[in-house]
């Protein structure tokens, strides 16, 4: 088995704020294998965006990275200077922002915004750069894109500025995406052709993706292995048929009933008892435990808990089964 | 009843920990008390002229002595007793300047903000009419047909300077009208007098409070101009504007005559913009006060 | 732009020049003190007065010395100046393009130094550069143009006499007028020693013009910039491997230049009033010192065309600032 292309190890983000400290990610451990799309589930304010950046040194600013280590094809991210960190980002490891909507510059027009990572990472000249786009545009579906690269932003309907996100984290193949829920913000027909889009693409390109979704139906259809985090903890990781069948932890097993409970009309998709609250100067024990159904009576006191591998590519992290 | 003094003393605390505040404070409280105690603190009358002492440089200067701490003027009056008495005029027509185009401005702001449609219309037309006059021009064609006079130097800056006021408040009051409890007191039929002076008026009083702090250093700028231009208080009264006029004539021979009252100006309105911008970050830090100088 | 949106334009800029004329008009007239009174010496006799009163057709009625006054403005005659015995309109255009051209090289000079000096300390938030940002515009706006002015004076022209401190040319040089801009002038000419001369003089008075709208342009740039670095495409812009410098230099200041452009707008008018006192420091030929010697000489009909002058170049100028604001933000210009 060959070494991950991605592997993170240990991750700790921190924000020191007025009220105290908030590991926004505390102690993440995460592998994406070349050529695989790994999906992270959670519910909203878990940290998946922040691990997604951090990957990219890219903290907002007031969090820190703390400890742990990035490592992509075997260098330490952490370690690299501001300057070799910049030709890592957009040329081996692009990101997919969250909202398609306002991640395109309004002053700028879509051409300027496709061809600087171009003329950046790949040296082409502004013309070669310009094809290329044009190319990249034809690709994914935007029709007559001679005219549409003329466009600002404003102009595009919402499916067609997501397909431009795409082609920009596309454009100078890069070994790792990271998709931070693309297609949140889009309607159900236009997600589907932009998820299948997404998975052509990773295909064609030979591109790994860390998939960020609260959507454990797409996870089921587009991704290889899942994680599953919680409050800034992973809690669960395994094959994606794995995990729909053998769910262990207390909380996928709340997400997964969330779900069910979607289908029968339900309208939102998280009614798992409670809310996840803020975690500020949270003690060394289980986040979850106040919301959790199973919880034992040893949840309240005991300290941090480990993984427990419950078979060898499916690890979990509860009290449950130590 | 302890615990209510307990925030107000926390309160007090927060703004005077804020060093724009403070440093503004302490400049508005000597202005306020040199204006005041001007008589009893000056070592001369600023209108005696001591002719065998003319353009005596200030003490630390070779011919100067502690008598005249900073020198003597073109006439050998005593600087710093100019100064002193100098600080009233800029005292003066701050508070009034201030306190009637603040007046004026708010009371029409309220009205279009609050009524919109109509008085909304008349009023901003009028305020846009009103400030495309270049401002220190209009003061100064105020002057010139009102005459000379502390009174009027501060009739001047108001009327110049309600707009200022004016068009901030009014954008103010645009939002606030939107809020629930306005529209809740409007459901249960207040009468419209009632909101306005009850509801609306207590949520402008922080940014009002910056515009006066600014405004009084605006007032303090324009007091000067019409000095140097020699449109402002009778020549009996000492005012920094006119100590810079009658300086400038002699900058080489001494440059004390006009540099002091520069930094007296300098310094107050240095203060009192100082403790705006530190007030509107105590009391809100989202205000933003646009399209003031 | 659309039809509806130019006449709505004309007809704003129309009645504010309307207003203007009525309000001068009247505060000239209405208030107590009699401007005949004001122009002539003590000892004239009530017959002088009567004379000079049906010379300047002050015998009449209020609004019919308005009317008069109107159509023949509407006709491009704006009377003759009573102590200079010129036309007032020749007056005016004489000296416009030396207030004009302060005016223009003090704008620029705020908007380069306040853009570059507000960007860049948002670039290298709390090092010595956004401090000194920081300086610069609280003392800026402490400083009023005047007072900049006379700083400059004392210590050009007592301690260090590098730049000249008054009027526009070196004595020694001469200049043939053409456009009365001379920095024009010198260059049409190929005059470069007289265009050097020109613009040595032009420093003192632009800067002191300038600082205290590079304080503001500093203000106004550094929090729409602060808010613009939050947006998510400047994420993507960094997510992209673009260096910092480019980030900020080029995606975020392109959006926060938006609202800066109507601030200056505003601010221009207050800029022409600031000339009024830096022209007379500096003893600079223009506008603003004509209008002060009007005043000072009771001169009815200069006053009222140079303040309608004035604020004629105020609304033009909000114009043409509204016009780029729609050129700017291609949200409006591709609606
Ligand atoms: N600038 C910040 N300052 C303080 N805390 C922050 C900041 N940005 C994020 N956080 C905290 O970090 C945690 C993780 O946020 P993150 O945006 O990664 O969540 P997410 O899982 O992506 O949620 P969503 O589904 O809503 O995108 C949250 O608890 C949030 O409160
Ligand atoms: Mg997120």
């Amino acid at each position: 088995m060959s070494d991950p292309l991605l592997s993170v190890k240990n991750l700790q983000v921190f924000f020191h704020l007025a009220q105290g400290t908030l590991k926004a990610i505390d102690g993440v451990s995460l592998d994406v294998k070349k050529g695989q799309i790994v999906g992270l589930v959670g519910e909203s304010g878990g940290g998946k965006s922040m691990i997604g950046l951090s990957i990219l040194r890219l903290v907002p600013e007031g969090g820190k990275i703390a400890s742990g280590k990035i490592i992509f094809e075997g260098k330490n991210l952490l370690n690299l200077s501001e300057d070799e960190i910049r030709i890592i980002r957009g040329s081996y490891i692009s990101m997919i922002l969250q909202d398609p909507l306002t991640s395109l510059n309004p002053a700028f027009r879509i051409g300027p915004q496709m061809i600087d990572v171009l003329r950046l990472h790949k040296g082409y000249d502004k013309k070669e750069a310009e094809l290329i786009a044009i190319e990249m545009l034809h690709n994914i579906g935007i029709p007559d894109p001679k005219k549409n690269i003329r466009k600002f932003p404003h102009q595009l309907s919402g499916g067609m500025r997501q397909r431009v996100v795409i082609a920009i984290a596309f454009s100078c193949s890069p070994k790792l995406i990271i998709a931070d829920e693309p297609t949140t913000a889009l309607d159900v027909t236009i997600q589907a052709q932009i998820l299948q889009l997404l998975k052509n693409l990773s295909t064609e390109y030979q591109t790994s993706v860390l998939f960020i979704t609260h959507d454990l139906g797409i996870v089921a259809n587009l991704c290889d292995s899942v994680a599953v985090i919680y409050a800034g903890e992973i809690v669960e990781t395994a094959q994606t048929s794995e995990l729909f069948l053998n769910p262990k932890h207390p909380y996928t097993k709340a997400l997964f009933q969330s779900i069910l409970r979607h289908d029968k009309k339900q309208e939102h998709f998280y009614s798992i008892e409670g809310v996840m609250g803020s975690h500020i100067d949270w003690p060394d024990k289980c986040k979850f435990y106040p919301r959790c159904s199973e919880k034992l009576d040893g949840c309240e006191k005991t300290g941090s808990v480990e993984f427990v591998s419950y078979s060898p590519d499916h690890l979990v992290r509860c009290l449950k089964y130590e | 009843m302890e615990k209510k003094r307990k925030e107000k003393f926390l309160q007090i605390k927060r703004f005077l920990s804020n060093g724009k505040v403070l440093f503004g404070g302490i400049v508005l409280l000597l202005l306020a008390f040199t204006s005041i105690s001007a008589p009893y603190i000056a070592p001369h009358d600023p209108n005696e002229q001591e002719l065998t002492a003319t353009k005596k440089p200030p003490f630390w200067i070779e011919g100067g002595d502690t008598n005249h701490i900073l020198g003597t003027d073109s006439l050998g009056r005593d600087i710093f007793s100019r100064l002193l008495y100098g600080s009233r005029v800029a005292m003066f027509v701050a508070v009034v300047g201030t306190f009637f185009a603040g007046l004026i401005g708010v009371t029409l702001a309220l009205l279009a903000g609050y009524y919109r449609g109509a008085v909304d219309n008349l009023i901003s037309r009028f305020v846009d009419v009103w400030i495309s006059f270049p401002p220190i021009l209009l003061s100064i064609v105020l002057m010139a047909v009102l005459g000379t006079g502390i009174t009027k130097v501060a009739l001047a800056i108001i009327l110049v300077d309600w707009t200022r006021f004016c068009r901030v408040i009014r954008g103010e009051v645009f939002n606030i009208r939107e809020k629930d409890f306005i529209l809740a007191a409007r459901a249960i039929a207040l009468g419209n007098l009632r909101i306005i002076v009850k509801e609306v008026f207590p949520n402008i009083v922080p940014l009002l409070i910056v515009l006066v702090t600014l405004e009084m250093g605006i007032a303090i700028i324009v007091e000067a101009i019409l000095s140097f231009v020699g449109l402002s208080v009778e020549a009996s009264i000492p005012a920094w504007g006119q100590m810079i006029a009658l300086g400038r004539l002699y900058i080489h021979q001494a440059w004390w005559i006009m540099v002091f009252p520069m930094i007296c100006i300098i310094i107050s309105v240095l203060g009192l913009n100082l403790l705006g911008d530190g007030l509107r970050e105590v009391l809100d830090p989202r205000l933003k006060v646009m399209g003031m100088k | 732009m659309n039809l509806k949106y130019i006449i709505k334009r004309l007809l704003y800029i129309i009645t504010t020049l309307f207003g203007v004329s009525i309000i001068t008009f009247v505060i000239l007239r209405v208030i107590p003190g009699n401007p005949i009174a004001m122009m002539l010496p003590p000892q004239a006799t009530q017959q002088d007065i009567i004379e000079l009163k049906a010379q300047y057709g002050l015998d009449k009625a209020i609004p019919i010395q308005y009317g008069i006054w109107l159509i023949n403005v509407v006709q491009g005659d704006f009377g003759v100046s009573i102590h200079m015995k010129q036309d007032v309109m020749e007056l005016v255009i004489e000296r416009l393009p030396a207030t004009l051209e302060l005016v223009l090289a003090a704008t620029a000079i705020a908007l380069i130094l306040g853009i570059f000096i507000g960007t860049l300390s948002i670039m290298k938030k709390d090092t010595f550069l956004d401090k000194l940002g920081s300086l610069m515009a609280v003392l800026g706006l402490a400083i009023p143009d005047f007072l900049w002015g006379l700083l400059f004076i004392i210590f050009f022209g007592v301690f260090w006499h590098v730049l000249p401190i008054s009027g526009r040319i070196a004595s020694t040089d001469t200049l043939i007028n053409i456009t009365g801009f001379f920095l024009v002038d010198s260059l049409i000419k190929f005059d470069f020693k007289g265009f050097y001369s020109v613009f040595l003089h032009l420093i003192l008075p632009a800067f002191s013009l300038a600082l205290p709208l590079t304080a503001i342009v500093i203000r106004v740039i550094k929090s729409s910039l602060l808010e613009v670095v939050k947006e998510d495409y400047i994420l993507l812009a960094r997510v992209k491997g673009l260096a910092e410098r480019v980030v900020i230099f080029i995606h975020a200041l392109r959006n926060a230049l938006i609202p800066t452009t109507t601030i200056v707008g505003v601010q221009f008018g207050f800029l022409m009033g600031g000339t009024v006192l830096v022209e007379i420091i500096y003893s600079w030929p223009g506008l603003g010192k004509l209008a002060v010697t009007a005043i000072i000489t009771r001169d009815l009909p200069l006053i009222q065309g140079v303040v309608l002058v004035l604020a004629f170049i105020f609304v033009i100028v909000n114009l043409i600032v509204d016009l780029l604001y729609t050129f700017i933000n291609p949200k409006i210009r591709y609606g």
